[in-house]
């Protein structure tokens, strides 16, 4: 399968005005999905990965606004998309799909009603036919008995089946992008997994795009070809979801992964990353994870570069680890 | 520890289980008013509006162990957690103490119900925001009269010593700490009064990984330095695992198996734990494409007749819809609550 590009993000840059100046939230972000891609985004509370998610569907609201860079959506900038362009593309061509289900569906409204309100939206349909598309979406989501549940309001189904709802209007209209925020993060394991398959198995049948974000590496781990790791605003390292966890390369991702409990023999004290983020007011002015990095040294105060250590595997680090490795395995 | 548990170590005695709950049981629901009791009088069935959160629950906690409990939400945890703390009375069954009944903490003040201490989820919501952190620590061993109140400072000061934190949080407030920092003072908070068993009820879920890893490190060494019990709840598995010493797999307000944590992760017995563990979600497994349990958990308002996993079980068979299993030890030393498993047994 070939892959072309979909969505192609330059030097994106979104900032919150504050009594103290402007706050970058997000800071100088370069991606790149292809149709079919699935990539993780991996980050802890207040490294940006959401408002990088909200940007990308023209979401961000005031004070917040996107001041550099540049976002193409399927060869068309959509950075100076006005609202109402905004609105022909979004839940059209580009859906998302938030972190709490409850606060994304209506709770005085039938679930399908909601749902015949997405397709009628964009499309000329009568009601009727709209019927038997929501319920389709409703049998591809998992969610057997649809007449019963699409007559239910919001608070009658369980916070799983409510989340499949929301990935089923998300999938209504055929999107070639789909922005996940933390979709599975209020659920259990066992609804999570199975919400994890479906989602797999829907990208990889309609041929969408997928970005999932997460605070759960084990999570993305699962579900994504690409992983792409933030801090403090920036994507410090990103690659292959294999090579990225077999040979992290930036010491902040081989943090993450060496905190998690499960990478420790049981019982023993777990590694863990001293301190905290840095507080978007008062940045380090090279790289952001140096105060917190057991390999910094001077040469850190300047923001460093992305380097690629082997195709697609690039790292925002001096000191990169792994490299050897990497090179190695090359050969 | 308890005057009595100090005195039969003296006299070197085996010490009595930290924790040791006795068929508990705990509803929640509305009490029938007037016009229900008429009905119920006149042979009517009692409204259905009762949740049995925890339902007839065994289970023991030994001086200086670590109990892990997981279960999806809705299980039944958190209540036996406030069951254990003693923060909720039971319906019926008792939960003793150091070999002692608990005393009911809803209705009485007195000092035998320090010894077992809580730590939340949610630290931003545990502490008072209008109270400087010297305040929060103090507060209680003051009222209990275990420090003077000349002496708080330099106790609040050793406190924070103890989670990692400087003198400098005394007389600072709550929204000035970051959440593991918060974490951190919650943690001293509980420790103030001295308790043998701390329930923790998902301490780090609402935590980052890596504040996670440093909250779970500052447990382990305190289990160590204070010779604490630990009952720690988590709807992580890998949380649990990493820090427990045996773990009780919950479901529908019941114990369906209980085992020491290498052996029930190396050889899970029940139908439930086997599923649990098969969607955790790990680095170097990737999901696999069989999904291993059907639906989601049943309201607890309706709980299924007999084992209350049955609708769910791959290997339900007839006798499962009527007859509920027992909790009961393998030859191996591993409880499970499984007709199908004691059958072959």
């Amino acid at each position: 399968m070939t892959r072309t590009g979909l969505l192609s993000i330059q030097g994106l840059r979104t900032e919150f005005s504050t009594p103290d100046g402007p706050l970058a939230a997000v800071n100088g972000v370069d991606l790149e999905i292809a149709r079919g891609d699935v990539l993780g985004i991996v980050g802890e509370s207040g490294s940006g990965k959401t408002v990088l998610g909200l940007s990308i569907m023209g979401l961000v609201d005031r004070p917040g606004r996107v001041t550099a860079g540049r976002i193409a959506f399927d060869g068309t900038d959509v950075t100076a998309f006005s609202e109402a362009q905004w609105q022909g593309l979004r839940g059209n061509r580009i859906a998302m799909i938030f972190q709490d289900p409850t606060t994304s569906l209506n709770p005085v409204q039938r679930i399908g009603t909601q749902m015949i309100e997405a397709i009628q939206a964009h499309r000329d349909i009568s009601s009727g036919a709209a019927w038997q598309i929501v319920r389709e979406a409703m049998v591809r989501v998992g969610i057997n008995s649809p007449d019963e549940r699409l007559a239910a309001y919001p608070h009658q189904l369980s916070g799983g089946m409510r989340q499949r709802v929301v990935i089923a209007i998300a999938l209504l209209n055929e999107p070639d992008l789909i922005i996940a925020d933390e979709p599975t993060t209020a659920l259990d394991v066992t609804v999570q997994s199975q919400i994890l398959r479906d989602m797999r198995r829907l990208c990889r049948d309609s041929g969408s795009a997928l970005i999932w974000i997460s605070h759960d590496l084990g999570v993305v781990a699962q579900i994504a070809h690409r992983v792409a790791v933030m801090y403090a605003g920036r994507i410090v390292e990103q690659g292959a979801t294999m090579e990225l966890l077999k040979s992290p390369s930036h010491p902040y991702t081989a943090g993450l992964m060496a905190s998690m409990p499960a990478n420790s023999p049981r019982g023993q004290r777990l590694v863990s990353i001293p301190g905290g983020l840095p507080q978007l007011s008062n940045m380090p002015k090279g790289c952001s994870f140096a105060p917190r990095c057991t390999r910094a040294t001077e040469a850190c105060e300047v923001p460093p570069d992305l380097s690629f250590i082997s195709p697609g595997h690039g790292v925002r680090c001096v000191f990169p680890l792994h490299v050897g490795a990497a090179l190695a395995e090359r050969n | 520890m308890a005057f009595a548990a100090s005195f039969r170590y003296m006299l070197g005695l085996p010490l009595p289980n930290a924790i040791e709950l006795i068929s508990v049981r705990r509803s929640f629901g509305r009490t029938p008013d007037l016009a229900d009791r008429v009905a119920i009088a006149f042979g009517s069935k009692p409204t259905a509006h009762v949740l049995q959160a925890v339902d007839g629950v065994d289970l023991t906690i030994e001086q200086g162990e670590v109990l892990g409990l997981v279960g999806e939400s809705g299980c039944g945890k958190s209540t036996l957690g406030r069951l254990v703390a003693g923060i909720l009375p039971p319906d019926s069954g008792d939960v003793l103490f150091n070999g002692e009944p608990m005393a009911d903490k809803t209705k009485e003040k007195t000092r035998t119900g320090l010894g077992v201490q809580m730590i939340f989820q949610d630290p931003a919501a545990a502490l008072d925001p209008r109270q400087r952190i010297v305040d929060a620590i103090t507060e209680a061993p003051i009222a209990h009269e275990l420090i003077q109140r000349s002496e708080a400072r330099a106790f609040a000061v050793e406190a924070l010593d103890r989670v990692g934190l400087q003198e400098d949080s005394l007389d600072r407030y709550p929204h000035q700490f970051s959440g593991g920092q918060r974490q951190r003072i919650c943690i001293a908070r509980a420790l103030a009064v001295n308790p043998g068993v701390v329930v923790c009820d998902e301490p780090v879920a609402s935590l980052d990984v890596s504040v996670q890893a440093q909250i779970i490190n500052l447990f382990l060494d305190l289990r160590d330095s204070l010779n604490l019990s630990y009952l720690f709840i988590s709807h992580d598995i890998s949380v649990v695992e990493h820090v427990s010493d045996r773990i009780a797999v919950m479901y529908l307000g019941r114990i369906v198996e209980l085992a020491a944590t290498a052996d029930l992760l190396a050889n899970p017995m029940h139908p439930y734990t086997r599923a649990l563990l098969n969607e955790v979600p790990t680095l170097d497994r990737p999901l696999s494409e069989e999904h291993m349990l059907a639906g989601e958990l049943p309201s607890p308002f309706s709980p299924p007749s007999g084992c209350r996993f049955h609708p769910r079980c791959p290997i339900a068979m007839e006798e499962c819809r009527s007859r509920a299993p027992r909790l009961l030890p393998l030859s191996s030393g591993h409880h499970v609550s499984c007709l199908a498993i004691h059958e072959e047994d």
